[in-house]
């Protein structure tokens, strides 16, 4: 199979990821459960791990890194447990359903209000227009760091500088970008980054995070087991206990932070140089095929390792059928949970084919991929 | 038989964090102890307690401010 | 040529009458359902059954009160992959 669905989560990961877990597997105690060295061992690791990523996303205290199960839960805690009645929330159309479904649902229980940035027909963003969207009342500015559908990025940066200006959190979702690029939170300006760890990370399905900048009080989504202050009738409030009610998942933990690891030895900008290359060399040649229609905009200079396309008016269901039935190519069609990005770009009905670079899918992988295109969109005419 | 008494200095601490911190700090300056269960005759946050010898009283002070650490108790007590 | 498509409310569904499916011997195929076959309500899997294979299936539905939501003819948007070597 040549896997080209990296977005949705990569399949192949270093080999130390794998060792790693193999060895917590069969070593590990429940960190924070114990004073013996089973809990210890996992104590130790899960230190590790918090210092680990604090470095990797620029966190200046590592007990503010919180772990998850995914972005996902990263998110929601991170909207539920800021977000207040009244509160007025700026977003985008970029956003995933990850984002989208806590502020709708904090909308409809909890009288927030939202605004959505809309985006041109290239899946960019107007910071002018975010800009204006702020009033008296805004709390947050929500927003992704990479479209899942088009990779496109959104200048994090210069966001944060308008947050900041206001007087505003910004909730980064990171999904796309964590471990593909540099994410510095205290260069950016972002309150509360979340990431999950088994797309470029490169560690297991089952973690992820957040990273919390600064004096945030952020409320827990869920109360339960912490293994101190056992007394207390609610969470502890001390970070990172606050937020990591129940076991933690420490074999995980131990894949994400070797994962960690591998990226800081291989060097993210090694990475996102070969995944760049491989999205630019699949992108120049697909783009000329006729009938092909590739979303995004690919004069930036950078962007996530991302190719979305449409072949004439072929539901995209079909196609990403053909290329893996017919081709062994896997990879996304549809709507990728993401339904304003794609009103945004017309493609509501039909889907768009997704393609997603990782660190060890290779060149001839993409030309494979790019031949494969032509073909299907050669076979189209009747 | 359950060991003999003996005077140790005990850290202990508000958080599980601090309490690891603190361990990878003295791993990492050679401060003798290691981390134990907190004993029931302090209250703290975090279950987990650093037990060191009476004998660096003077100098555990001064580690747990390098190490960035506030404890919430340092008592002498017998264990 | 035309070709069904077996769609479902979820994979739970699907992945249980794919397993009845295989179990029978009827040909049988895991694939994205296509938008013109899906509307809004039905899960994204479906299971793509060939003409000569149609009415084996639903055999095997009716037999074993298989639970799916409906069963589409869609027109194939491609054509058969031989001609390409024509």
């Amino acid at each position: 199979m040549i896997y080209l669905d990296n977005a949705a989560t990569t399949m192949h990961k270093p080999p130390c990821v794998t060792d790693a877990m193999i060895q917590a597997l069969t070593s590990l105690g429940n960190a924070s459960r114990g004073a013996h060295e089973g809990a210890l061992q996992s104590n130790r690791l899960i230190y590790r791990a918090r210092r680990t990523l604090a470095d990797f996303f620029g966190c200046p205290e590592s007990e503010k890194v919180i772990f998850t199960s995914n972005s996902t839960e990263a998110l929601n805690i991170a909207i539920q447990g800021t977000l207040r009645k009244g509160d007025h929330v700026v977003t985008t159309v970029l956003e995933h359903n990850s984002v989208l479904r806590p502020l709708y649902r904090m909308e409809q229980e909890c009288g927030i209000t939202l605004d959505f940035t809309p985006a041109d027909a290239r899946g960019c963003i107007d910071y002018e227009q975010l800009a204006h969207l702020i009033r008296k009342d805004t709390r947050a500015i929500v927003c992704t760091h990479a479209s899942n559908l088009t990779g496109n990025m959104v200048d994090i940066a210069r966001v944060g500088q308008l947050a900041k200006e206001h007087g505003l959190l910004l909730i980064v979702d990171a999904s796309q970008t964590a471990g593909a690029v540099p994410i510095d939170m205290e260069q950016m300006g972002i309150s509360i980054l979340c990431f999950t760890g088994h797309k470029s990370m490169m560690g297991p399905q089952g973690t992820g995070g957040m990273c919390i900048h600064g004096e945030i009080e952020v409320e827990p989504l869920k109360e339960g087991g912490s293994g101190v202050q056992s007394f207390l009738t609610r969470q502890p409030r001390e970070y990172p206990t606050r937020l990591e009610a129940g076991t933690l998942n420490g074999h995980g933990i131990a894949g994400l932070l070797a994962a960690a690891e591998f990226i800081n030895e291989t060097g993210i900008d090694v990475i996102h140089t070969h995944e760049m290359a491989l999205t630019r060399r699949f992108y120049e040649r697909v783009v000329h095929i006729p009938d092909v229609t590739v979303y995004g905009d690919f004069e930036a200079t950078t962007r996530s390792p991302i190719v979305a396309l449409n072949i004439g008016d072929l539901d995209s269901a079909i196609v990403a059928d053909e290329l893996a039935y017919s081709y062994g190519i896997a990879t996304r069609a549809g709507a990728h949970c993401a339904p304003l990005m794609h009103k945004a770009l017309g493609t509501g009905e039909q889907g768009a084919v997704r393609f997603s670079f990782g660190y060890f899918n290779t060149p001839d992988e993409c030309d494979e991929a790019a031949e494969a295109v032509e073909q299907i969109a050669q076979r189209m005419h009747q | 038989m359950m060991r003999q008494k003996e005077k140790r200095l005990i850290a202990a601490f508000y958080t599980t964090h601090d309490a690891m911190a603190f361990e990878d700090y003295c791993q990492g300056h050679g401060i003798p102890g290691r981390l134990i269960p907190l004993p029931r005759e302090i209250s703290a946050g975090c279950g987990l307690a650093w037990s060191a010898p009476p004998e660096i009283e003077d100098v555990l002070p001064g580690s747990l401010q390098d190490a960035g650490i506030a404890a919430q108790h340092l008592v002498l007590l017998e264990i | 040529m035309i070709r069904y498509y077996i769609l479902f409310d979820n994979y739970e569904q699907g992945l249980a009458l794919h397993d009845l499916l295989d179990a029978a011997g009827v040909n049988n195929r895991i694939t994205p359902a296509p938008a013109a076959a899906r509307g809004s309500l039905c899960c994204g899997m479906s299971l793509l059954v060939e003409p000569d294979q149609i009415e084996r299936a639903r055999a095997v539905i009716e037999e074993e009160k298989a639970v799916y939501h409906k069963i589409v003819p869609l027109e194939n948007q491609l054509r058969s992959k031989r001609d390409v070597y024509c």
